[in-house]
């Protein structure tokens, strides 16, 4: 059998349950979480590969895989259905004499080297499910080359008050990485590690075996694998990332990403046909917005009906608001039922959740009394507020709310 | 792998809508925002289990080509069965190939190997429906009939556009003759362009049809010889249906989309609407978007006024533009400021900045694919 060895392979690290997500990741796998009315997290780093010339790609699932082994499937959506390559889902798997889940990324990695021995490959991309940008990856591994690198770490410039919620890189005034911190008090860089990482494989391998040995290791890039090669003088350089990124890790900035969509003035273009964000498309006609509709500044997508007002909103696939309903300011996933008159406000409305006639979901900053006390209403999955219920700001709600019941004393 | 298959004859189009299938043949024509003809039958098809499916073709098919593609959209890139296009044989190439029955004999080798479907479905790609064929073939199957035809009842109200079939019927749904419509109240049955039947008398049929020529049609000159012998019978739809073949039905079935209950009936009644799918971002409605009674497509913008309207895919709408009662095909550009009624607008239109262009509802102004309009 003829086999191509490829020049790069990607490990997308989506096992993680993203629990800042809260009722969001309570069913689901942070990667398959929506996201732009469109899109799943994960659209964003596969079509990355695939605009990137990477076609083949290992998804490494632990958490809650069900909804991800559905979503990617044989990988046609971003065209990563491959007779060479492609997509593969890699569970934690049960060996002939021991089984072990992936205790940490870098084990997850160590765990499916077999995987990546496969296509002989000279660089391994090591990517997240929790970012939401577009990067040709392609220019890290022309400098990975250039430079001659073991490691090259991907970094975005931050503000130095930001810099202390990230891991950060250190590096020389060549780009030569010099020292790591994590979530520094006093940061000496601003430079933040994207969580994306490219080494050459042969090196990568090794390091993965070492740590493996080492009981002692929590099996970590960040604390573990790379400190380690970087103690052992290995050649490690920064590439810095210049671009919209954001991470989606926890409800505030799920909701702040998905309203940078709509912000003209946020560098996120996603209508881009030399780079497009690849998604599965469901089979739904177009979106009907009525006589009595209200609609302004939003991101709405197909299968939607519109009877009420709608504004500073993302409308996912299959959603229906209601007569005399408003949606203002909040995220729907797909197939939410705003009903007639309800009010929905500085929310994320879970997939397939419904609200009842009548009833008001979260509220605005501006009428908090205690802005201290104010936040975004959270909704989870297949849920049911009930008529005339009230779910006020900054709660996140798991179960059903019964009808005309206030969610607080 | 199922009992069933089916031809879709895209060769055949009656059409008087030159300015739209000039450029496509009538199933490549889009409806609806982001469908093609074809994929109300297609979805029907294998929603009723329906995996081997013929497409005949005669001309101008590239459209068709390129939007089938390899059928995935539609389940129909298979292994054992799947979709397959059927252009002219080229050893007996007819230059005409217009006819349901010069497709058939143009598809003698594809029938005769598919020979482990028992059913087969003849279907013609211009109407709009959302049929139950699994539901059909059974009471094809019970009623104990050879053929059967799916009908609408001439006294019905829920059947628009034009239905070129006419079949006259008894009580019992038998039928005593098949001819062209010519609005004559004794065939009291239209033909929506689908029957079935068994395979094998199919091409028994066909094979009478070669010992003769004096036989052109196939529905209203071979079948028709039989309405003693076989046992004949139209089954009423009762769904929404329309059948597009001019100019009025393609304008009329688009407005209808409209109402709630028919998009309700058209998309969901037994099953899904499949069409090729595009990585298209979510419409985006700008600051001073106003939208009334319309359906509109993703990867869309609009900034502006837009009433009563299709907008299909990636349509930009730029600021202060005024569109009532359009059709707007996708990939076109409606530039700042330009005032739209009733119009029709092809792929790939520009209106530019300011322009004014206005039809009537009885005539609408028609925009050419690729064109760029001012006035």
């Amino acid at each position: 059998m003829i086999r191509h060895n490829k020049e790069c392979v990607a490990m997308l690290l989506a096992g993680g349950q993203g629990s800042r997500l809260e009722v969001l990741t309570k069913s689901v796998a942070k990667p398959a979480v929506h996201f732009g009315g469109k899109y799943r997290i994960i659209d964003f780093p596969l079509s990355n590969c695939v605009n990137s010339g990477i076609d083949t790609v290992g998804v490494l699932t632990q958490y809650r895989p069900l909804e991800l082994i559905k979503y990617v499937g044989s990988g046609r959506p971003w065209s990563l259905d491959r007779n060479d390559g492609g997509v593969h889902i890699l569970p934690p798997y049960a060996k002939a004499n021991s089984s072990q889940w992936y205790s940490g990324t870098a084990n997850a990695i160590c765990q499916n080297i077999e995987f990546i021995d496969e296509f002989d490959p000279e660089y391994v991309l090591i990517l997240s499910g929790d970012h939401i940008y577009k990067m040709d990856y392609s220019k890290i591994i022309a400098q990975h080359k250039k430079t001659q690198a073991d490691v090259t770490v991907s970094v975005i410039n931050v503000s130095l008050e930001e810099a202390s919620r990230f891991g950060i890189v250190i590096p020389d005034e060549t780009g030569r990485i010099v020292d790591f911190e994590e979530k520094p008090k006093k940061p000496k860089s601003t430079c933040a590690s994207m969580g994306i990482y490219l080494f050459s494989w042969k090196v990568l391998r090794d390091a993965l075996l070492e740590d493996d040995a080492n009981p002692d290791s929590g099996n970590d890039f960040g604390h573990d694998l790379l400190p380690m090669l970087l103690r052992q003088g290995k050649k490690m350089y920064t590439y810095e990332f210049e671009g919209y990124w954001k991470d989606v890790g926890t409800l505030d900035s799920l909701w702040d990403a998905n309203m940078d969509l709509i912000n003209p003035k946020v560098p996120m273009q996603l209508d881009d046909s030399n780079f497009r964000i690849f998604m599965k498309t469901p089979a739904l006609p177009p979106q009907y917005i009525a006589e009595e509709a209200v609609l302004t500044n939003s991101f709405v997508c197909e299968g939607c009906e519109v009877y009420g007002q709608v504004d500073f909103s993302v409308l996912s696939a299959g959603c229906r608001i209601g007569k005399g309903a408003v949606v203002r300011d909040s995220v729907l996933m797909p197939d939410v039922t705003v009903e007639d008159g309800a009010v929905v406000q500085y929310a994320i409305v879970g997939a397939g959740t419904t609200i009842k006639k009548g009833a008001v979901v979260g509220s605005r900053p501006e009428d908090a009394e205690d802005i201290s006390k104010w936040g975004l209403a959270v909704l989870g999955y297949d849920l049911t507020v009930g008529e005339g219920a009230f779910v006020p700001a900054k709660s996140v709600i798991a179960e059903d709310i019964p009808e005309g019941v206030k969610t607080y004393d | 792998m199922t009992n069933r298959m089916a031809l879709v004859f895209a060769n055949i189009d009656n059409s008087t809508m030159d300015l739209f299938t000039s450029a496509r043949s009538i199933g490549a024509l889009p409806f609806g925002g982001r469908y093609r003809l074809i994929d109300f039958t297609l979805s029907n098809l294998v929603n009723g289990s329906v995996y081997q499916v013929g497409v005949p073709v005669r001309e101008k098919y590239q459209a068709l080509l390129d939007h089938i593609g390899v059928a995935r959209e539609w389940d129909l890139d298979r292994r054992t069965d799947g979709l397959t296009f059927l252009p002219p044989f080229v050893k007996d190439y007819d230059s005409a190939y217009d006819t349901k029955l010069k497709a058939l004999r143009g598809s003698m080798m594809y029938l005769h190997k598919s020979a482990a479907y028992e059913y087969i479905f003849l279907c013609e790609p211009d109407v709009i429906c959302n049929i139950d064929m699994d539901d059909l073939l059974a009471q094809h199957i019970d009623s104990g009939a050879d053929i059967t035809y799916l009908t609408v009842n001439r006294a019905a109200a829920n059947y628009h556009g034009t239905f070129a079939l006419a079949l006259a019927a008894d009580e019992s749904g038998r039928v005593t003759s098949i001819a062209d419509d010519e609005g004559d109240p004794a065939y009291n049955h239209l033909g929506m362009g689908i029957s079935v039947m068994k395979r094998s008398l199919l091409l028994d049929l066909l094979a009478v049809a070669e010992q003769s020529n004096s036989i052109r049609f196939f529905d209203t000159g071979l079948i028709n010889r039989y309405t003693t012998s076989l046992d004949i019978r139209v089954i009423d739809y009762t769904g929404y249906v329309s059948k597009i073949r001019n100019l009025y039905d393609y304008f009329k079935a688009s407005m209808d989309m409209f109402n709630p209950e028919i998009r309700k009936d058209v998309f969901f009644r037994s099953g899904h609407v499949y069409t090729k799918t595009h990585a298209d971002v979510p419409v985006l409605y700008g600051l001073n978007s106003d939208i009334k009674e319309s359906l509109i497509a993703d990867g869309s913008s609009v900034e502006g006024s837009v009433k009563h309207s299709i907008i299909f895919r990636r349509v930009k709408i730029g600021r202060d533009t005024k569109l009532e009662s359009c059709i707007i095909m996708q990939d076109s550009v409606i530039e700042e400021g330009a005032e739209l009624r009733y119009c029709i607008a092809d792929k790939n239109v520009r209106v530019t900045a300011g322009a004014k262009i206005i039809g009537t509802p009885e005539k609408p102004r028609l925009l050419t694919k690729g064109q760029t309009y001012s006035h």
